[in-house]
């Protein structure tokens, strides 16, 4: 059974939650957010060299995606037969914090929770605005458990600044044969590669199947050329390459490996830009001409 | 070629390459990678590369590849379709990572692979009021992700107390599930400050066949001992966190030596007998190729100096955060706060949130009068640290 909070640790919490509010962090929900729920874990924090501690070796991923701090309490219901876990990531930039959340929630969860921010999972639910990351998770799944997640996500949501949205670059993948909400960031080893750095993919229907629209941002054309170069001499090494492409970007080529199946890739200014695992070439290459033109300034 | 390759060409040949015009490179599908099937490219690629070494897993017998797949936050399924053609053997997952993803990818992979080319592990949660069919609904939804009949290797996923090993569901669970054929053996996840009383208690409860943990050059003498206790009671030992710690920075300078630390420290990690494998958190073939390249090499006289140089930089700096220092100054000096701040400046490439957190303490609570104190933090610090040259440099920086 676990203990609720003592009137010491109530005082302690008063103050917490003052300090949050003054300052500019978004604050966990005090005790009682949820009617009879009480801290189980007084707040904690966690920086980059204690993450560790709180999610062993996923911490490593969540650094790479820029991550400064974690806010932690843990609520035990009226009964204390049931608990609540409140995580508040920093991720420090809006696309860490979208990427961890793409990452995590795969496609095919349902977004049963539409009217608000992210999805839930069971007796889960998953979210980001602005810069921060937020789960609410507890291993029991009961009517009062998936209310008490919807009071302290409704606070978290509302304590966290800034409007909720999209990243103004994910405007670029073509809306025609999108699967909704697919889109996804990966902060490091793009597409399983050490030299493509940080990327965006999103999905599509085609007949039969589905391929990924990918999208890297570089910093300069030349980073850009560089990273195509790259990626034409990896896929010829480990796959095949089939020739050069024409009309879409300054350049493009078509290739094929192993893993992914079938590659178009082009150099759009200072944007590498794909089409991978794709059947039907010219779908694949519609879509790709279609996040070119989105591209274009 | 299999069906479903062959499938693929001739859609593709059809519907895209004719259509566009680009007969020949239609005719250079046909002759394509693809049209290999997967056990000859997985051939091929043992073939090109020396076999990676097993060592065996204490009681479980398991010859398992010293190096082993961590899964989780990986791209490319191919990452990890790759990283198997090329011989190593142990995967290790959680449904925890990823939100499930992990065990999905995996499930995907593992399909058009030899199922019994690998030895494949997963966990459950065990808390204080788990039932046994709790846990047993758990296993099947991990078995359903990861489409297959049964895992090798099932554990106790993060514990951090030894009293978790005392709840007798989880063992109930686990005989049957093995009984159905779904489990094979048994152990438990720990890597927390708590690692080596689960250890010990694992090891002295008989009830583990395998233990995996935090295992580096950092934590020399706590690993070796517990390390060898597992040993002789033929537990089965998987090392995680080999590389301590994340001073990116430091490593990034370190490297330009030309020598890398996670290799190094693999290397390390793998000198031990009694470490049957490595979890490499592998994201790129490019990590494939430097873990698989350092469990073929022996650690060397510059590498040993590297890590030890890692190491000296590591322990001078490193503010545990302890607060020792914090209750003897004078000065009110919020001083975990700052080492932090500098922390996230110096090592971390956020060094506008670093000054941004550094603006919003007060400014009494800043290290301006610290050139003018005698160091009451530096007198009581357990650890060592200069404290008061820390925060004077945290001035300089983020002030």
């Amino acid at each position: 059974m676990l203990k609720p909070a003592n009137k010491c640790q109530r005082f302690l919490l008063l103050a917490f939650f003052l300090a949050g509010v003054c300052g500019c962090r978004p604050v966990l929900p005090p005790s009682q957010t949820a009617l009879g729920w009480d801290y189980s874990e007084l707040p904690t924090a966690y920086d980059p060299e204690t993450l560790y501690h709180y999610i062993n070796g996923k911490a490593r991923v969540y650094l790479d995606y820029g991550f400064v701090r974690l806010d932690h309490a843990q609520f035990a219901s009226p009964d204390g037969k049931a608990v609540i876990d409140v995580d508040v990531y920093d991720m420090g930039a809006p696309e860490g914090a979208f990427g961890i959340y793409s990452l995590e929630r795969g496609e095919e969860l349902p977004l049963h929770y539409k009217r608000r921010l992210g999805y839930m999972n069971g007796p889960a639910r998953f979210f980001w605005k602005g810069r921060h990351y937020v789960t609410i998770t507890s291993p029991i799944s009961s009517a009062e458990t998936i209310q008490a997640i919807h009071s302290l996500s409704a606070y978290v949501e509302n304590s966290i600044r800034g409007e909720p949205g999209i990243l103004s670059i994910l405007t670029a993948f073509p809306e025609e044969n999108k699967v909704p909400e697919s889109e996804q960031y990966f902060a490091t080893d793009f597409l399983g590669h050490e030299f493509m750095g940080a990327g965006f993919t999103a999905s599509y229907i085609e007949l039969g199947g589905r391929f990924k629209l990918f999208l890297s941002p570089k910093d300069s054309p030349a980073q850009a050329r560089q990273a195509f170069d790259k990626l034409r001499q990896a896929l010829s090494e480990g796959g095949k390459l089939l020739g050069e492409e024409q009309g879409i970007g300054q350049a493009a080529f078509l290739a094929q490996d192993d893993y992914l199946g079938n590659w178009l890739v082009s150099l759009n200014d200072k944007h590498l830009v794909g089409s991978v695992g794709f059947q039907d070439l010219p779908a694949a290459s519609s879509a790709l001409l279609r996040l070119c033109r989105n591209l274009s300034p | 070629m299999s069906e479903k390759t062959h499938e693929r060409h001739e859609q593709i040949s059809r519907r895209g390459f004719l259509r566009t015009g680009a007969a020949g490179l239609g005719a250079a599908l046909v002759s394509g990678p693809l049209s290999r099937s997967l056990s000859g490219a997985e051939d091929a690629a043992r073939k090109a590369s020396p076999p990676t070494e097993t060592r065996v897993l204490g009681r479980t017998n398991l010859n398992v590849t010293v190096i082993g797949f961590g899964t989780y936050g990986f791209s490319n399924p191919g990452v990890l379709q790759k990283a198997i053609e090329s011989g190593i053997n142990l995967i290790e997952t959680d449904r925890t990572y990823g939100n499930d993803q992990a065990e999905k990818a995996i499930g995907e992979v593992l399909k058009k692979l030899q199922r019994d080319k690998v030895i494949l592990g997963t966990g459950w949660g065990v808390s204080p009021g788990v039932t046994k069919s709790q846990l047993l609904e758990s296993l099947d939804a991990s078995l359903k992700r990861l489409q297959t009949d049964y895992v090798d290797l099932l554990r106790a996923f993060m514990v951090d107390d030894p009293k978790v090993l005392e709840i007798s569901e989880q063992f109930e669970a686990f005989e049957t599930a093995k009984k159905a054929g779904k489990a094979r053996f048994y152990g438990v996840s720990s890597h927390g400050g708590n690692q080596l009383d689960v250890f010990n208690a694992a090891a002295d409860s008989g009830k583990f066949d395998f233990v995996m943990g935090r295992y580096n050059f950092m934590e020399q003498a706590n690993g070796e001992a517990f390390v060898k206790k597992l040993a002789e009671k033929k537990i089965g030992f998987i090392a995680f966190k080999t590389r301590a710690g994340n001073r990116q920075r430091e490593v990034e300078e370190l490297q330009k030596s030309g020598l890398s630390v996670r290799a190094a420290a693999a290397k390390w990690a793998l000198q031990n007998p009694s470490v049957t494998s490595i979890l490499a958190p592998i994201q790129s073939f490019e990590d494939i190729e430097e873990y698989l390249r350092a469990a073929r090499e022996k650690l060397t006289a510059d590498e040993q100096r590297l890590l030890q140089r890692y190491a000296e930089i590591f322990d001078s700096e490193y503010c545990r955060n302890c607060g020792t220092c914090q209750s003897h100054c004078p000065y009110g000096v919020a001083i975990a706060d700052v080492m932090r701040y500098c922390m996230y400046f110096k090592y971390y490439d956020t060094q506008a949130e670093a000054r941004r957190l550094y603006a919003e303490l007060p400014p009494q609570a800043r290290p301006v009068v610290c050139h003018t104190c005698p160091g009451h933090c530096v007198a009581h610090c357990p650890h060592g640290l200069r404290v008061r040259q820390n925060l004077q440099e945290a001035e300089r920086l983020l002030g």
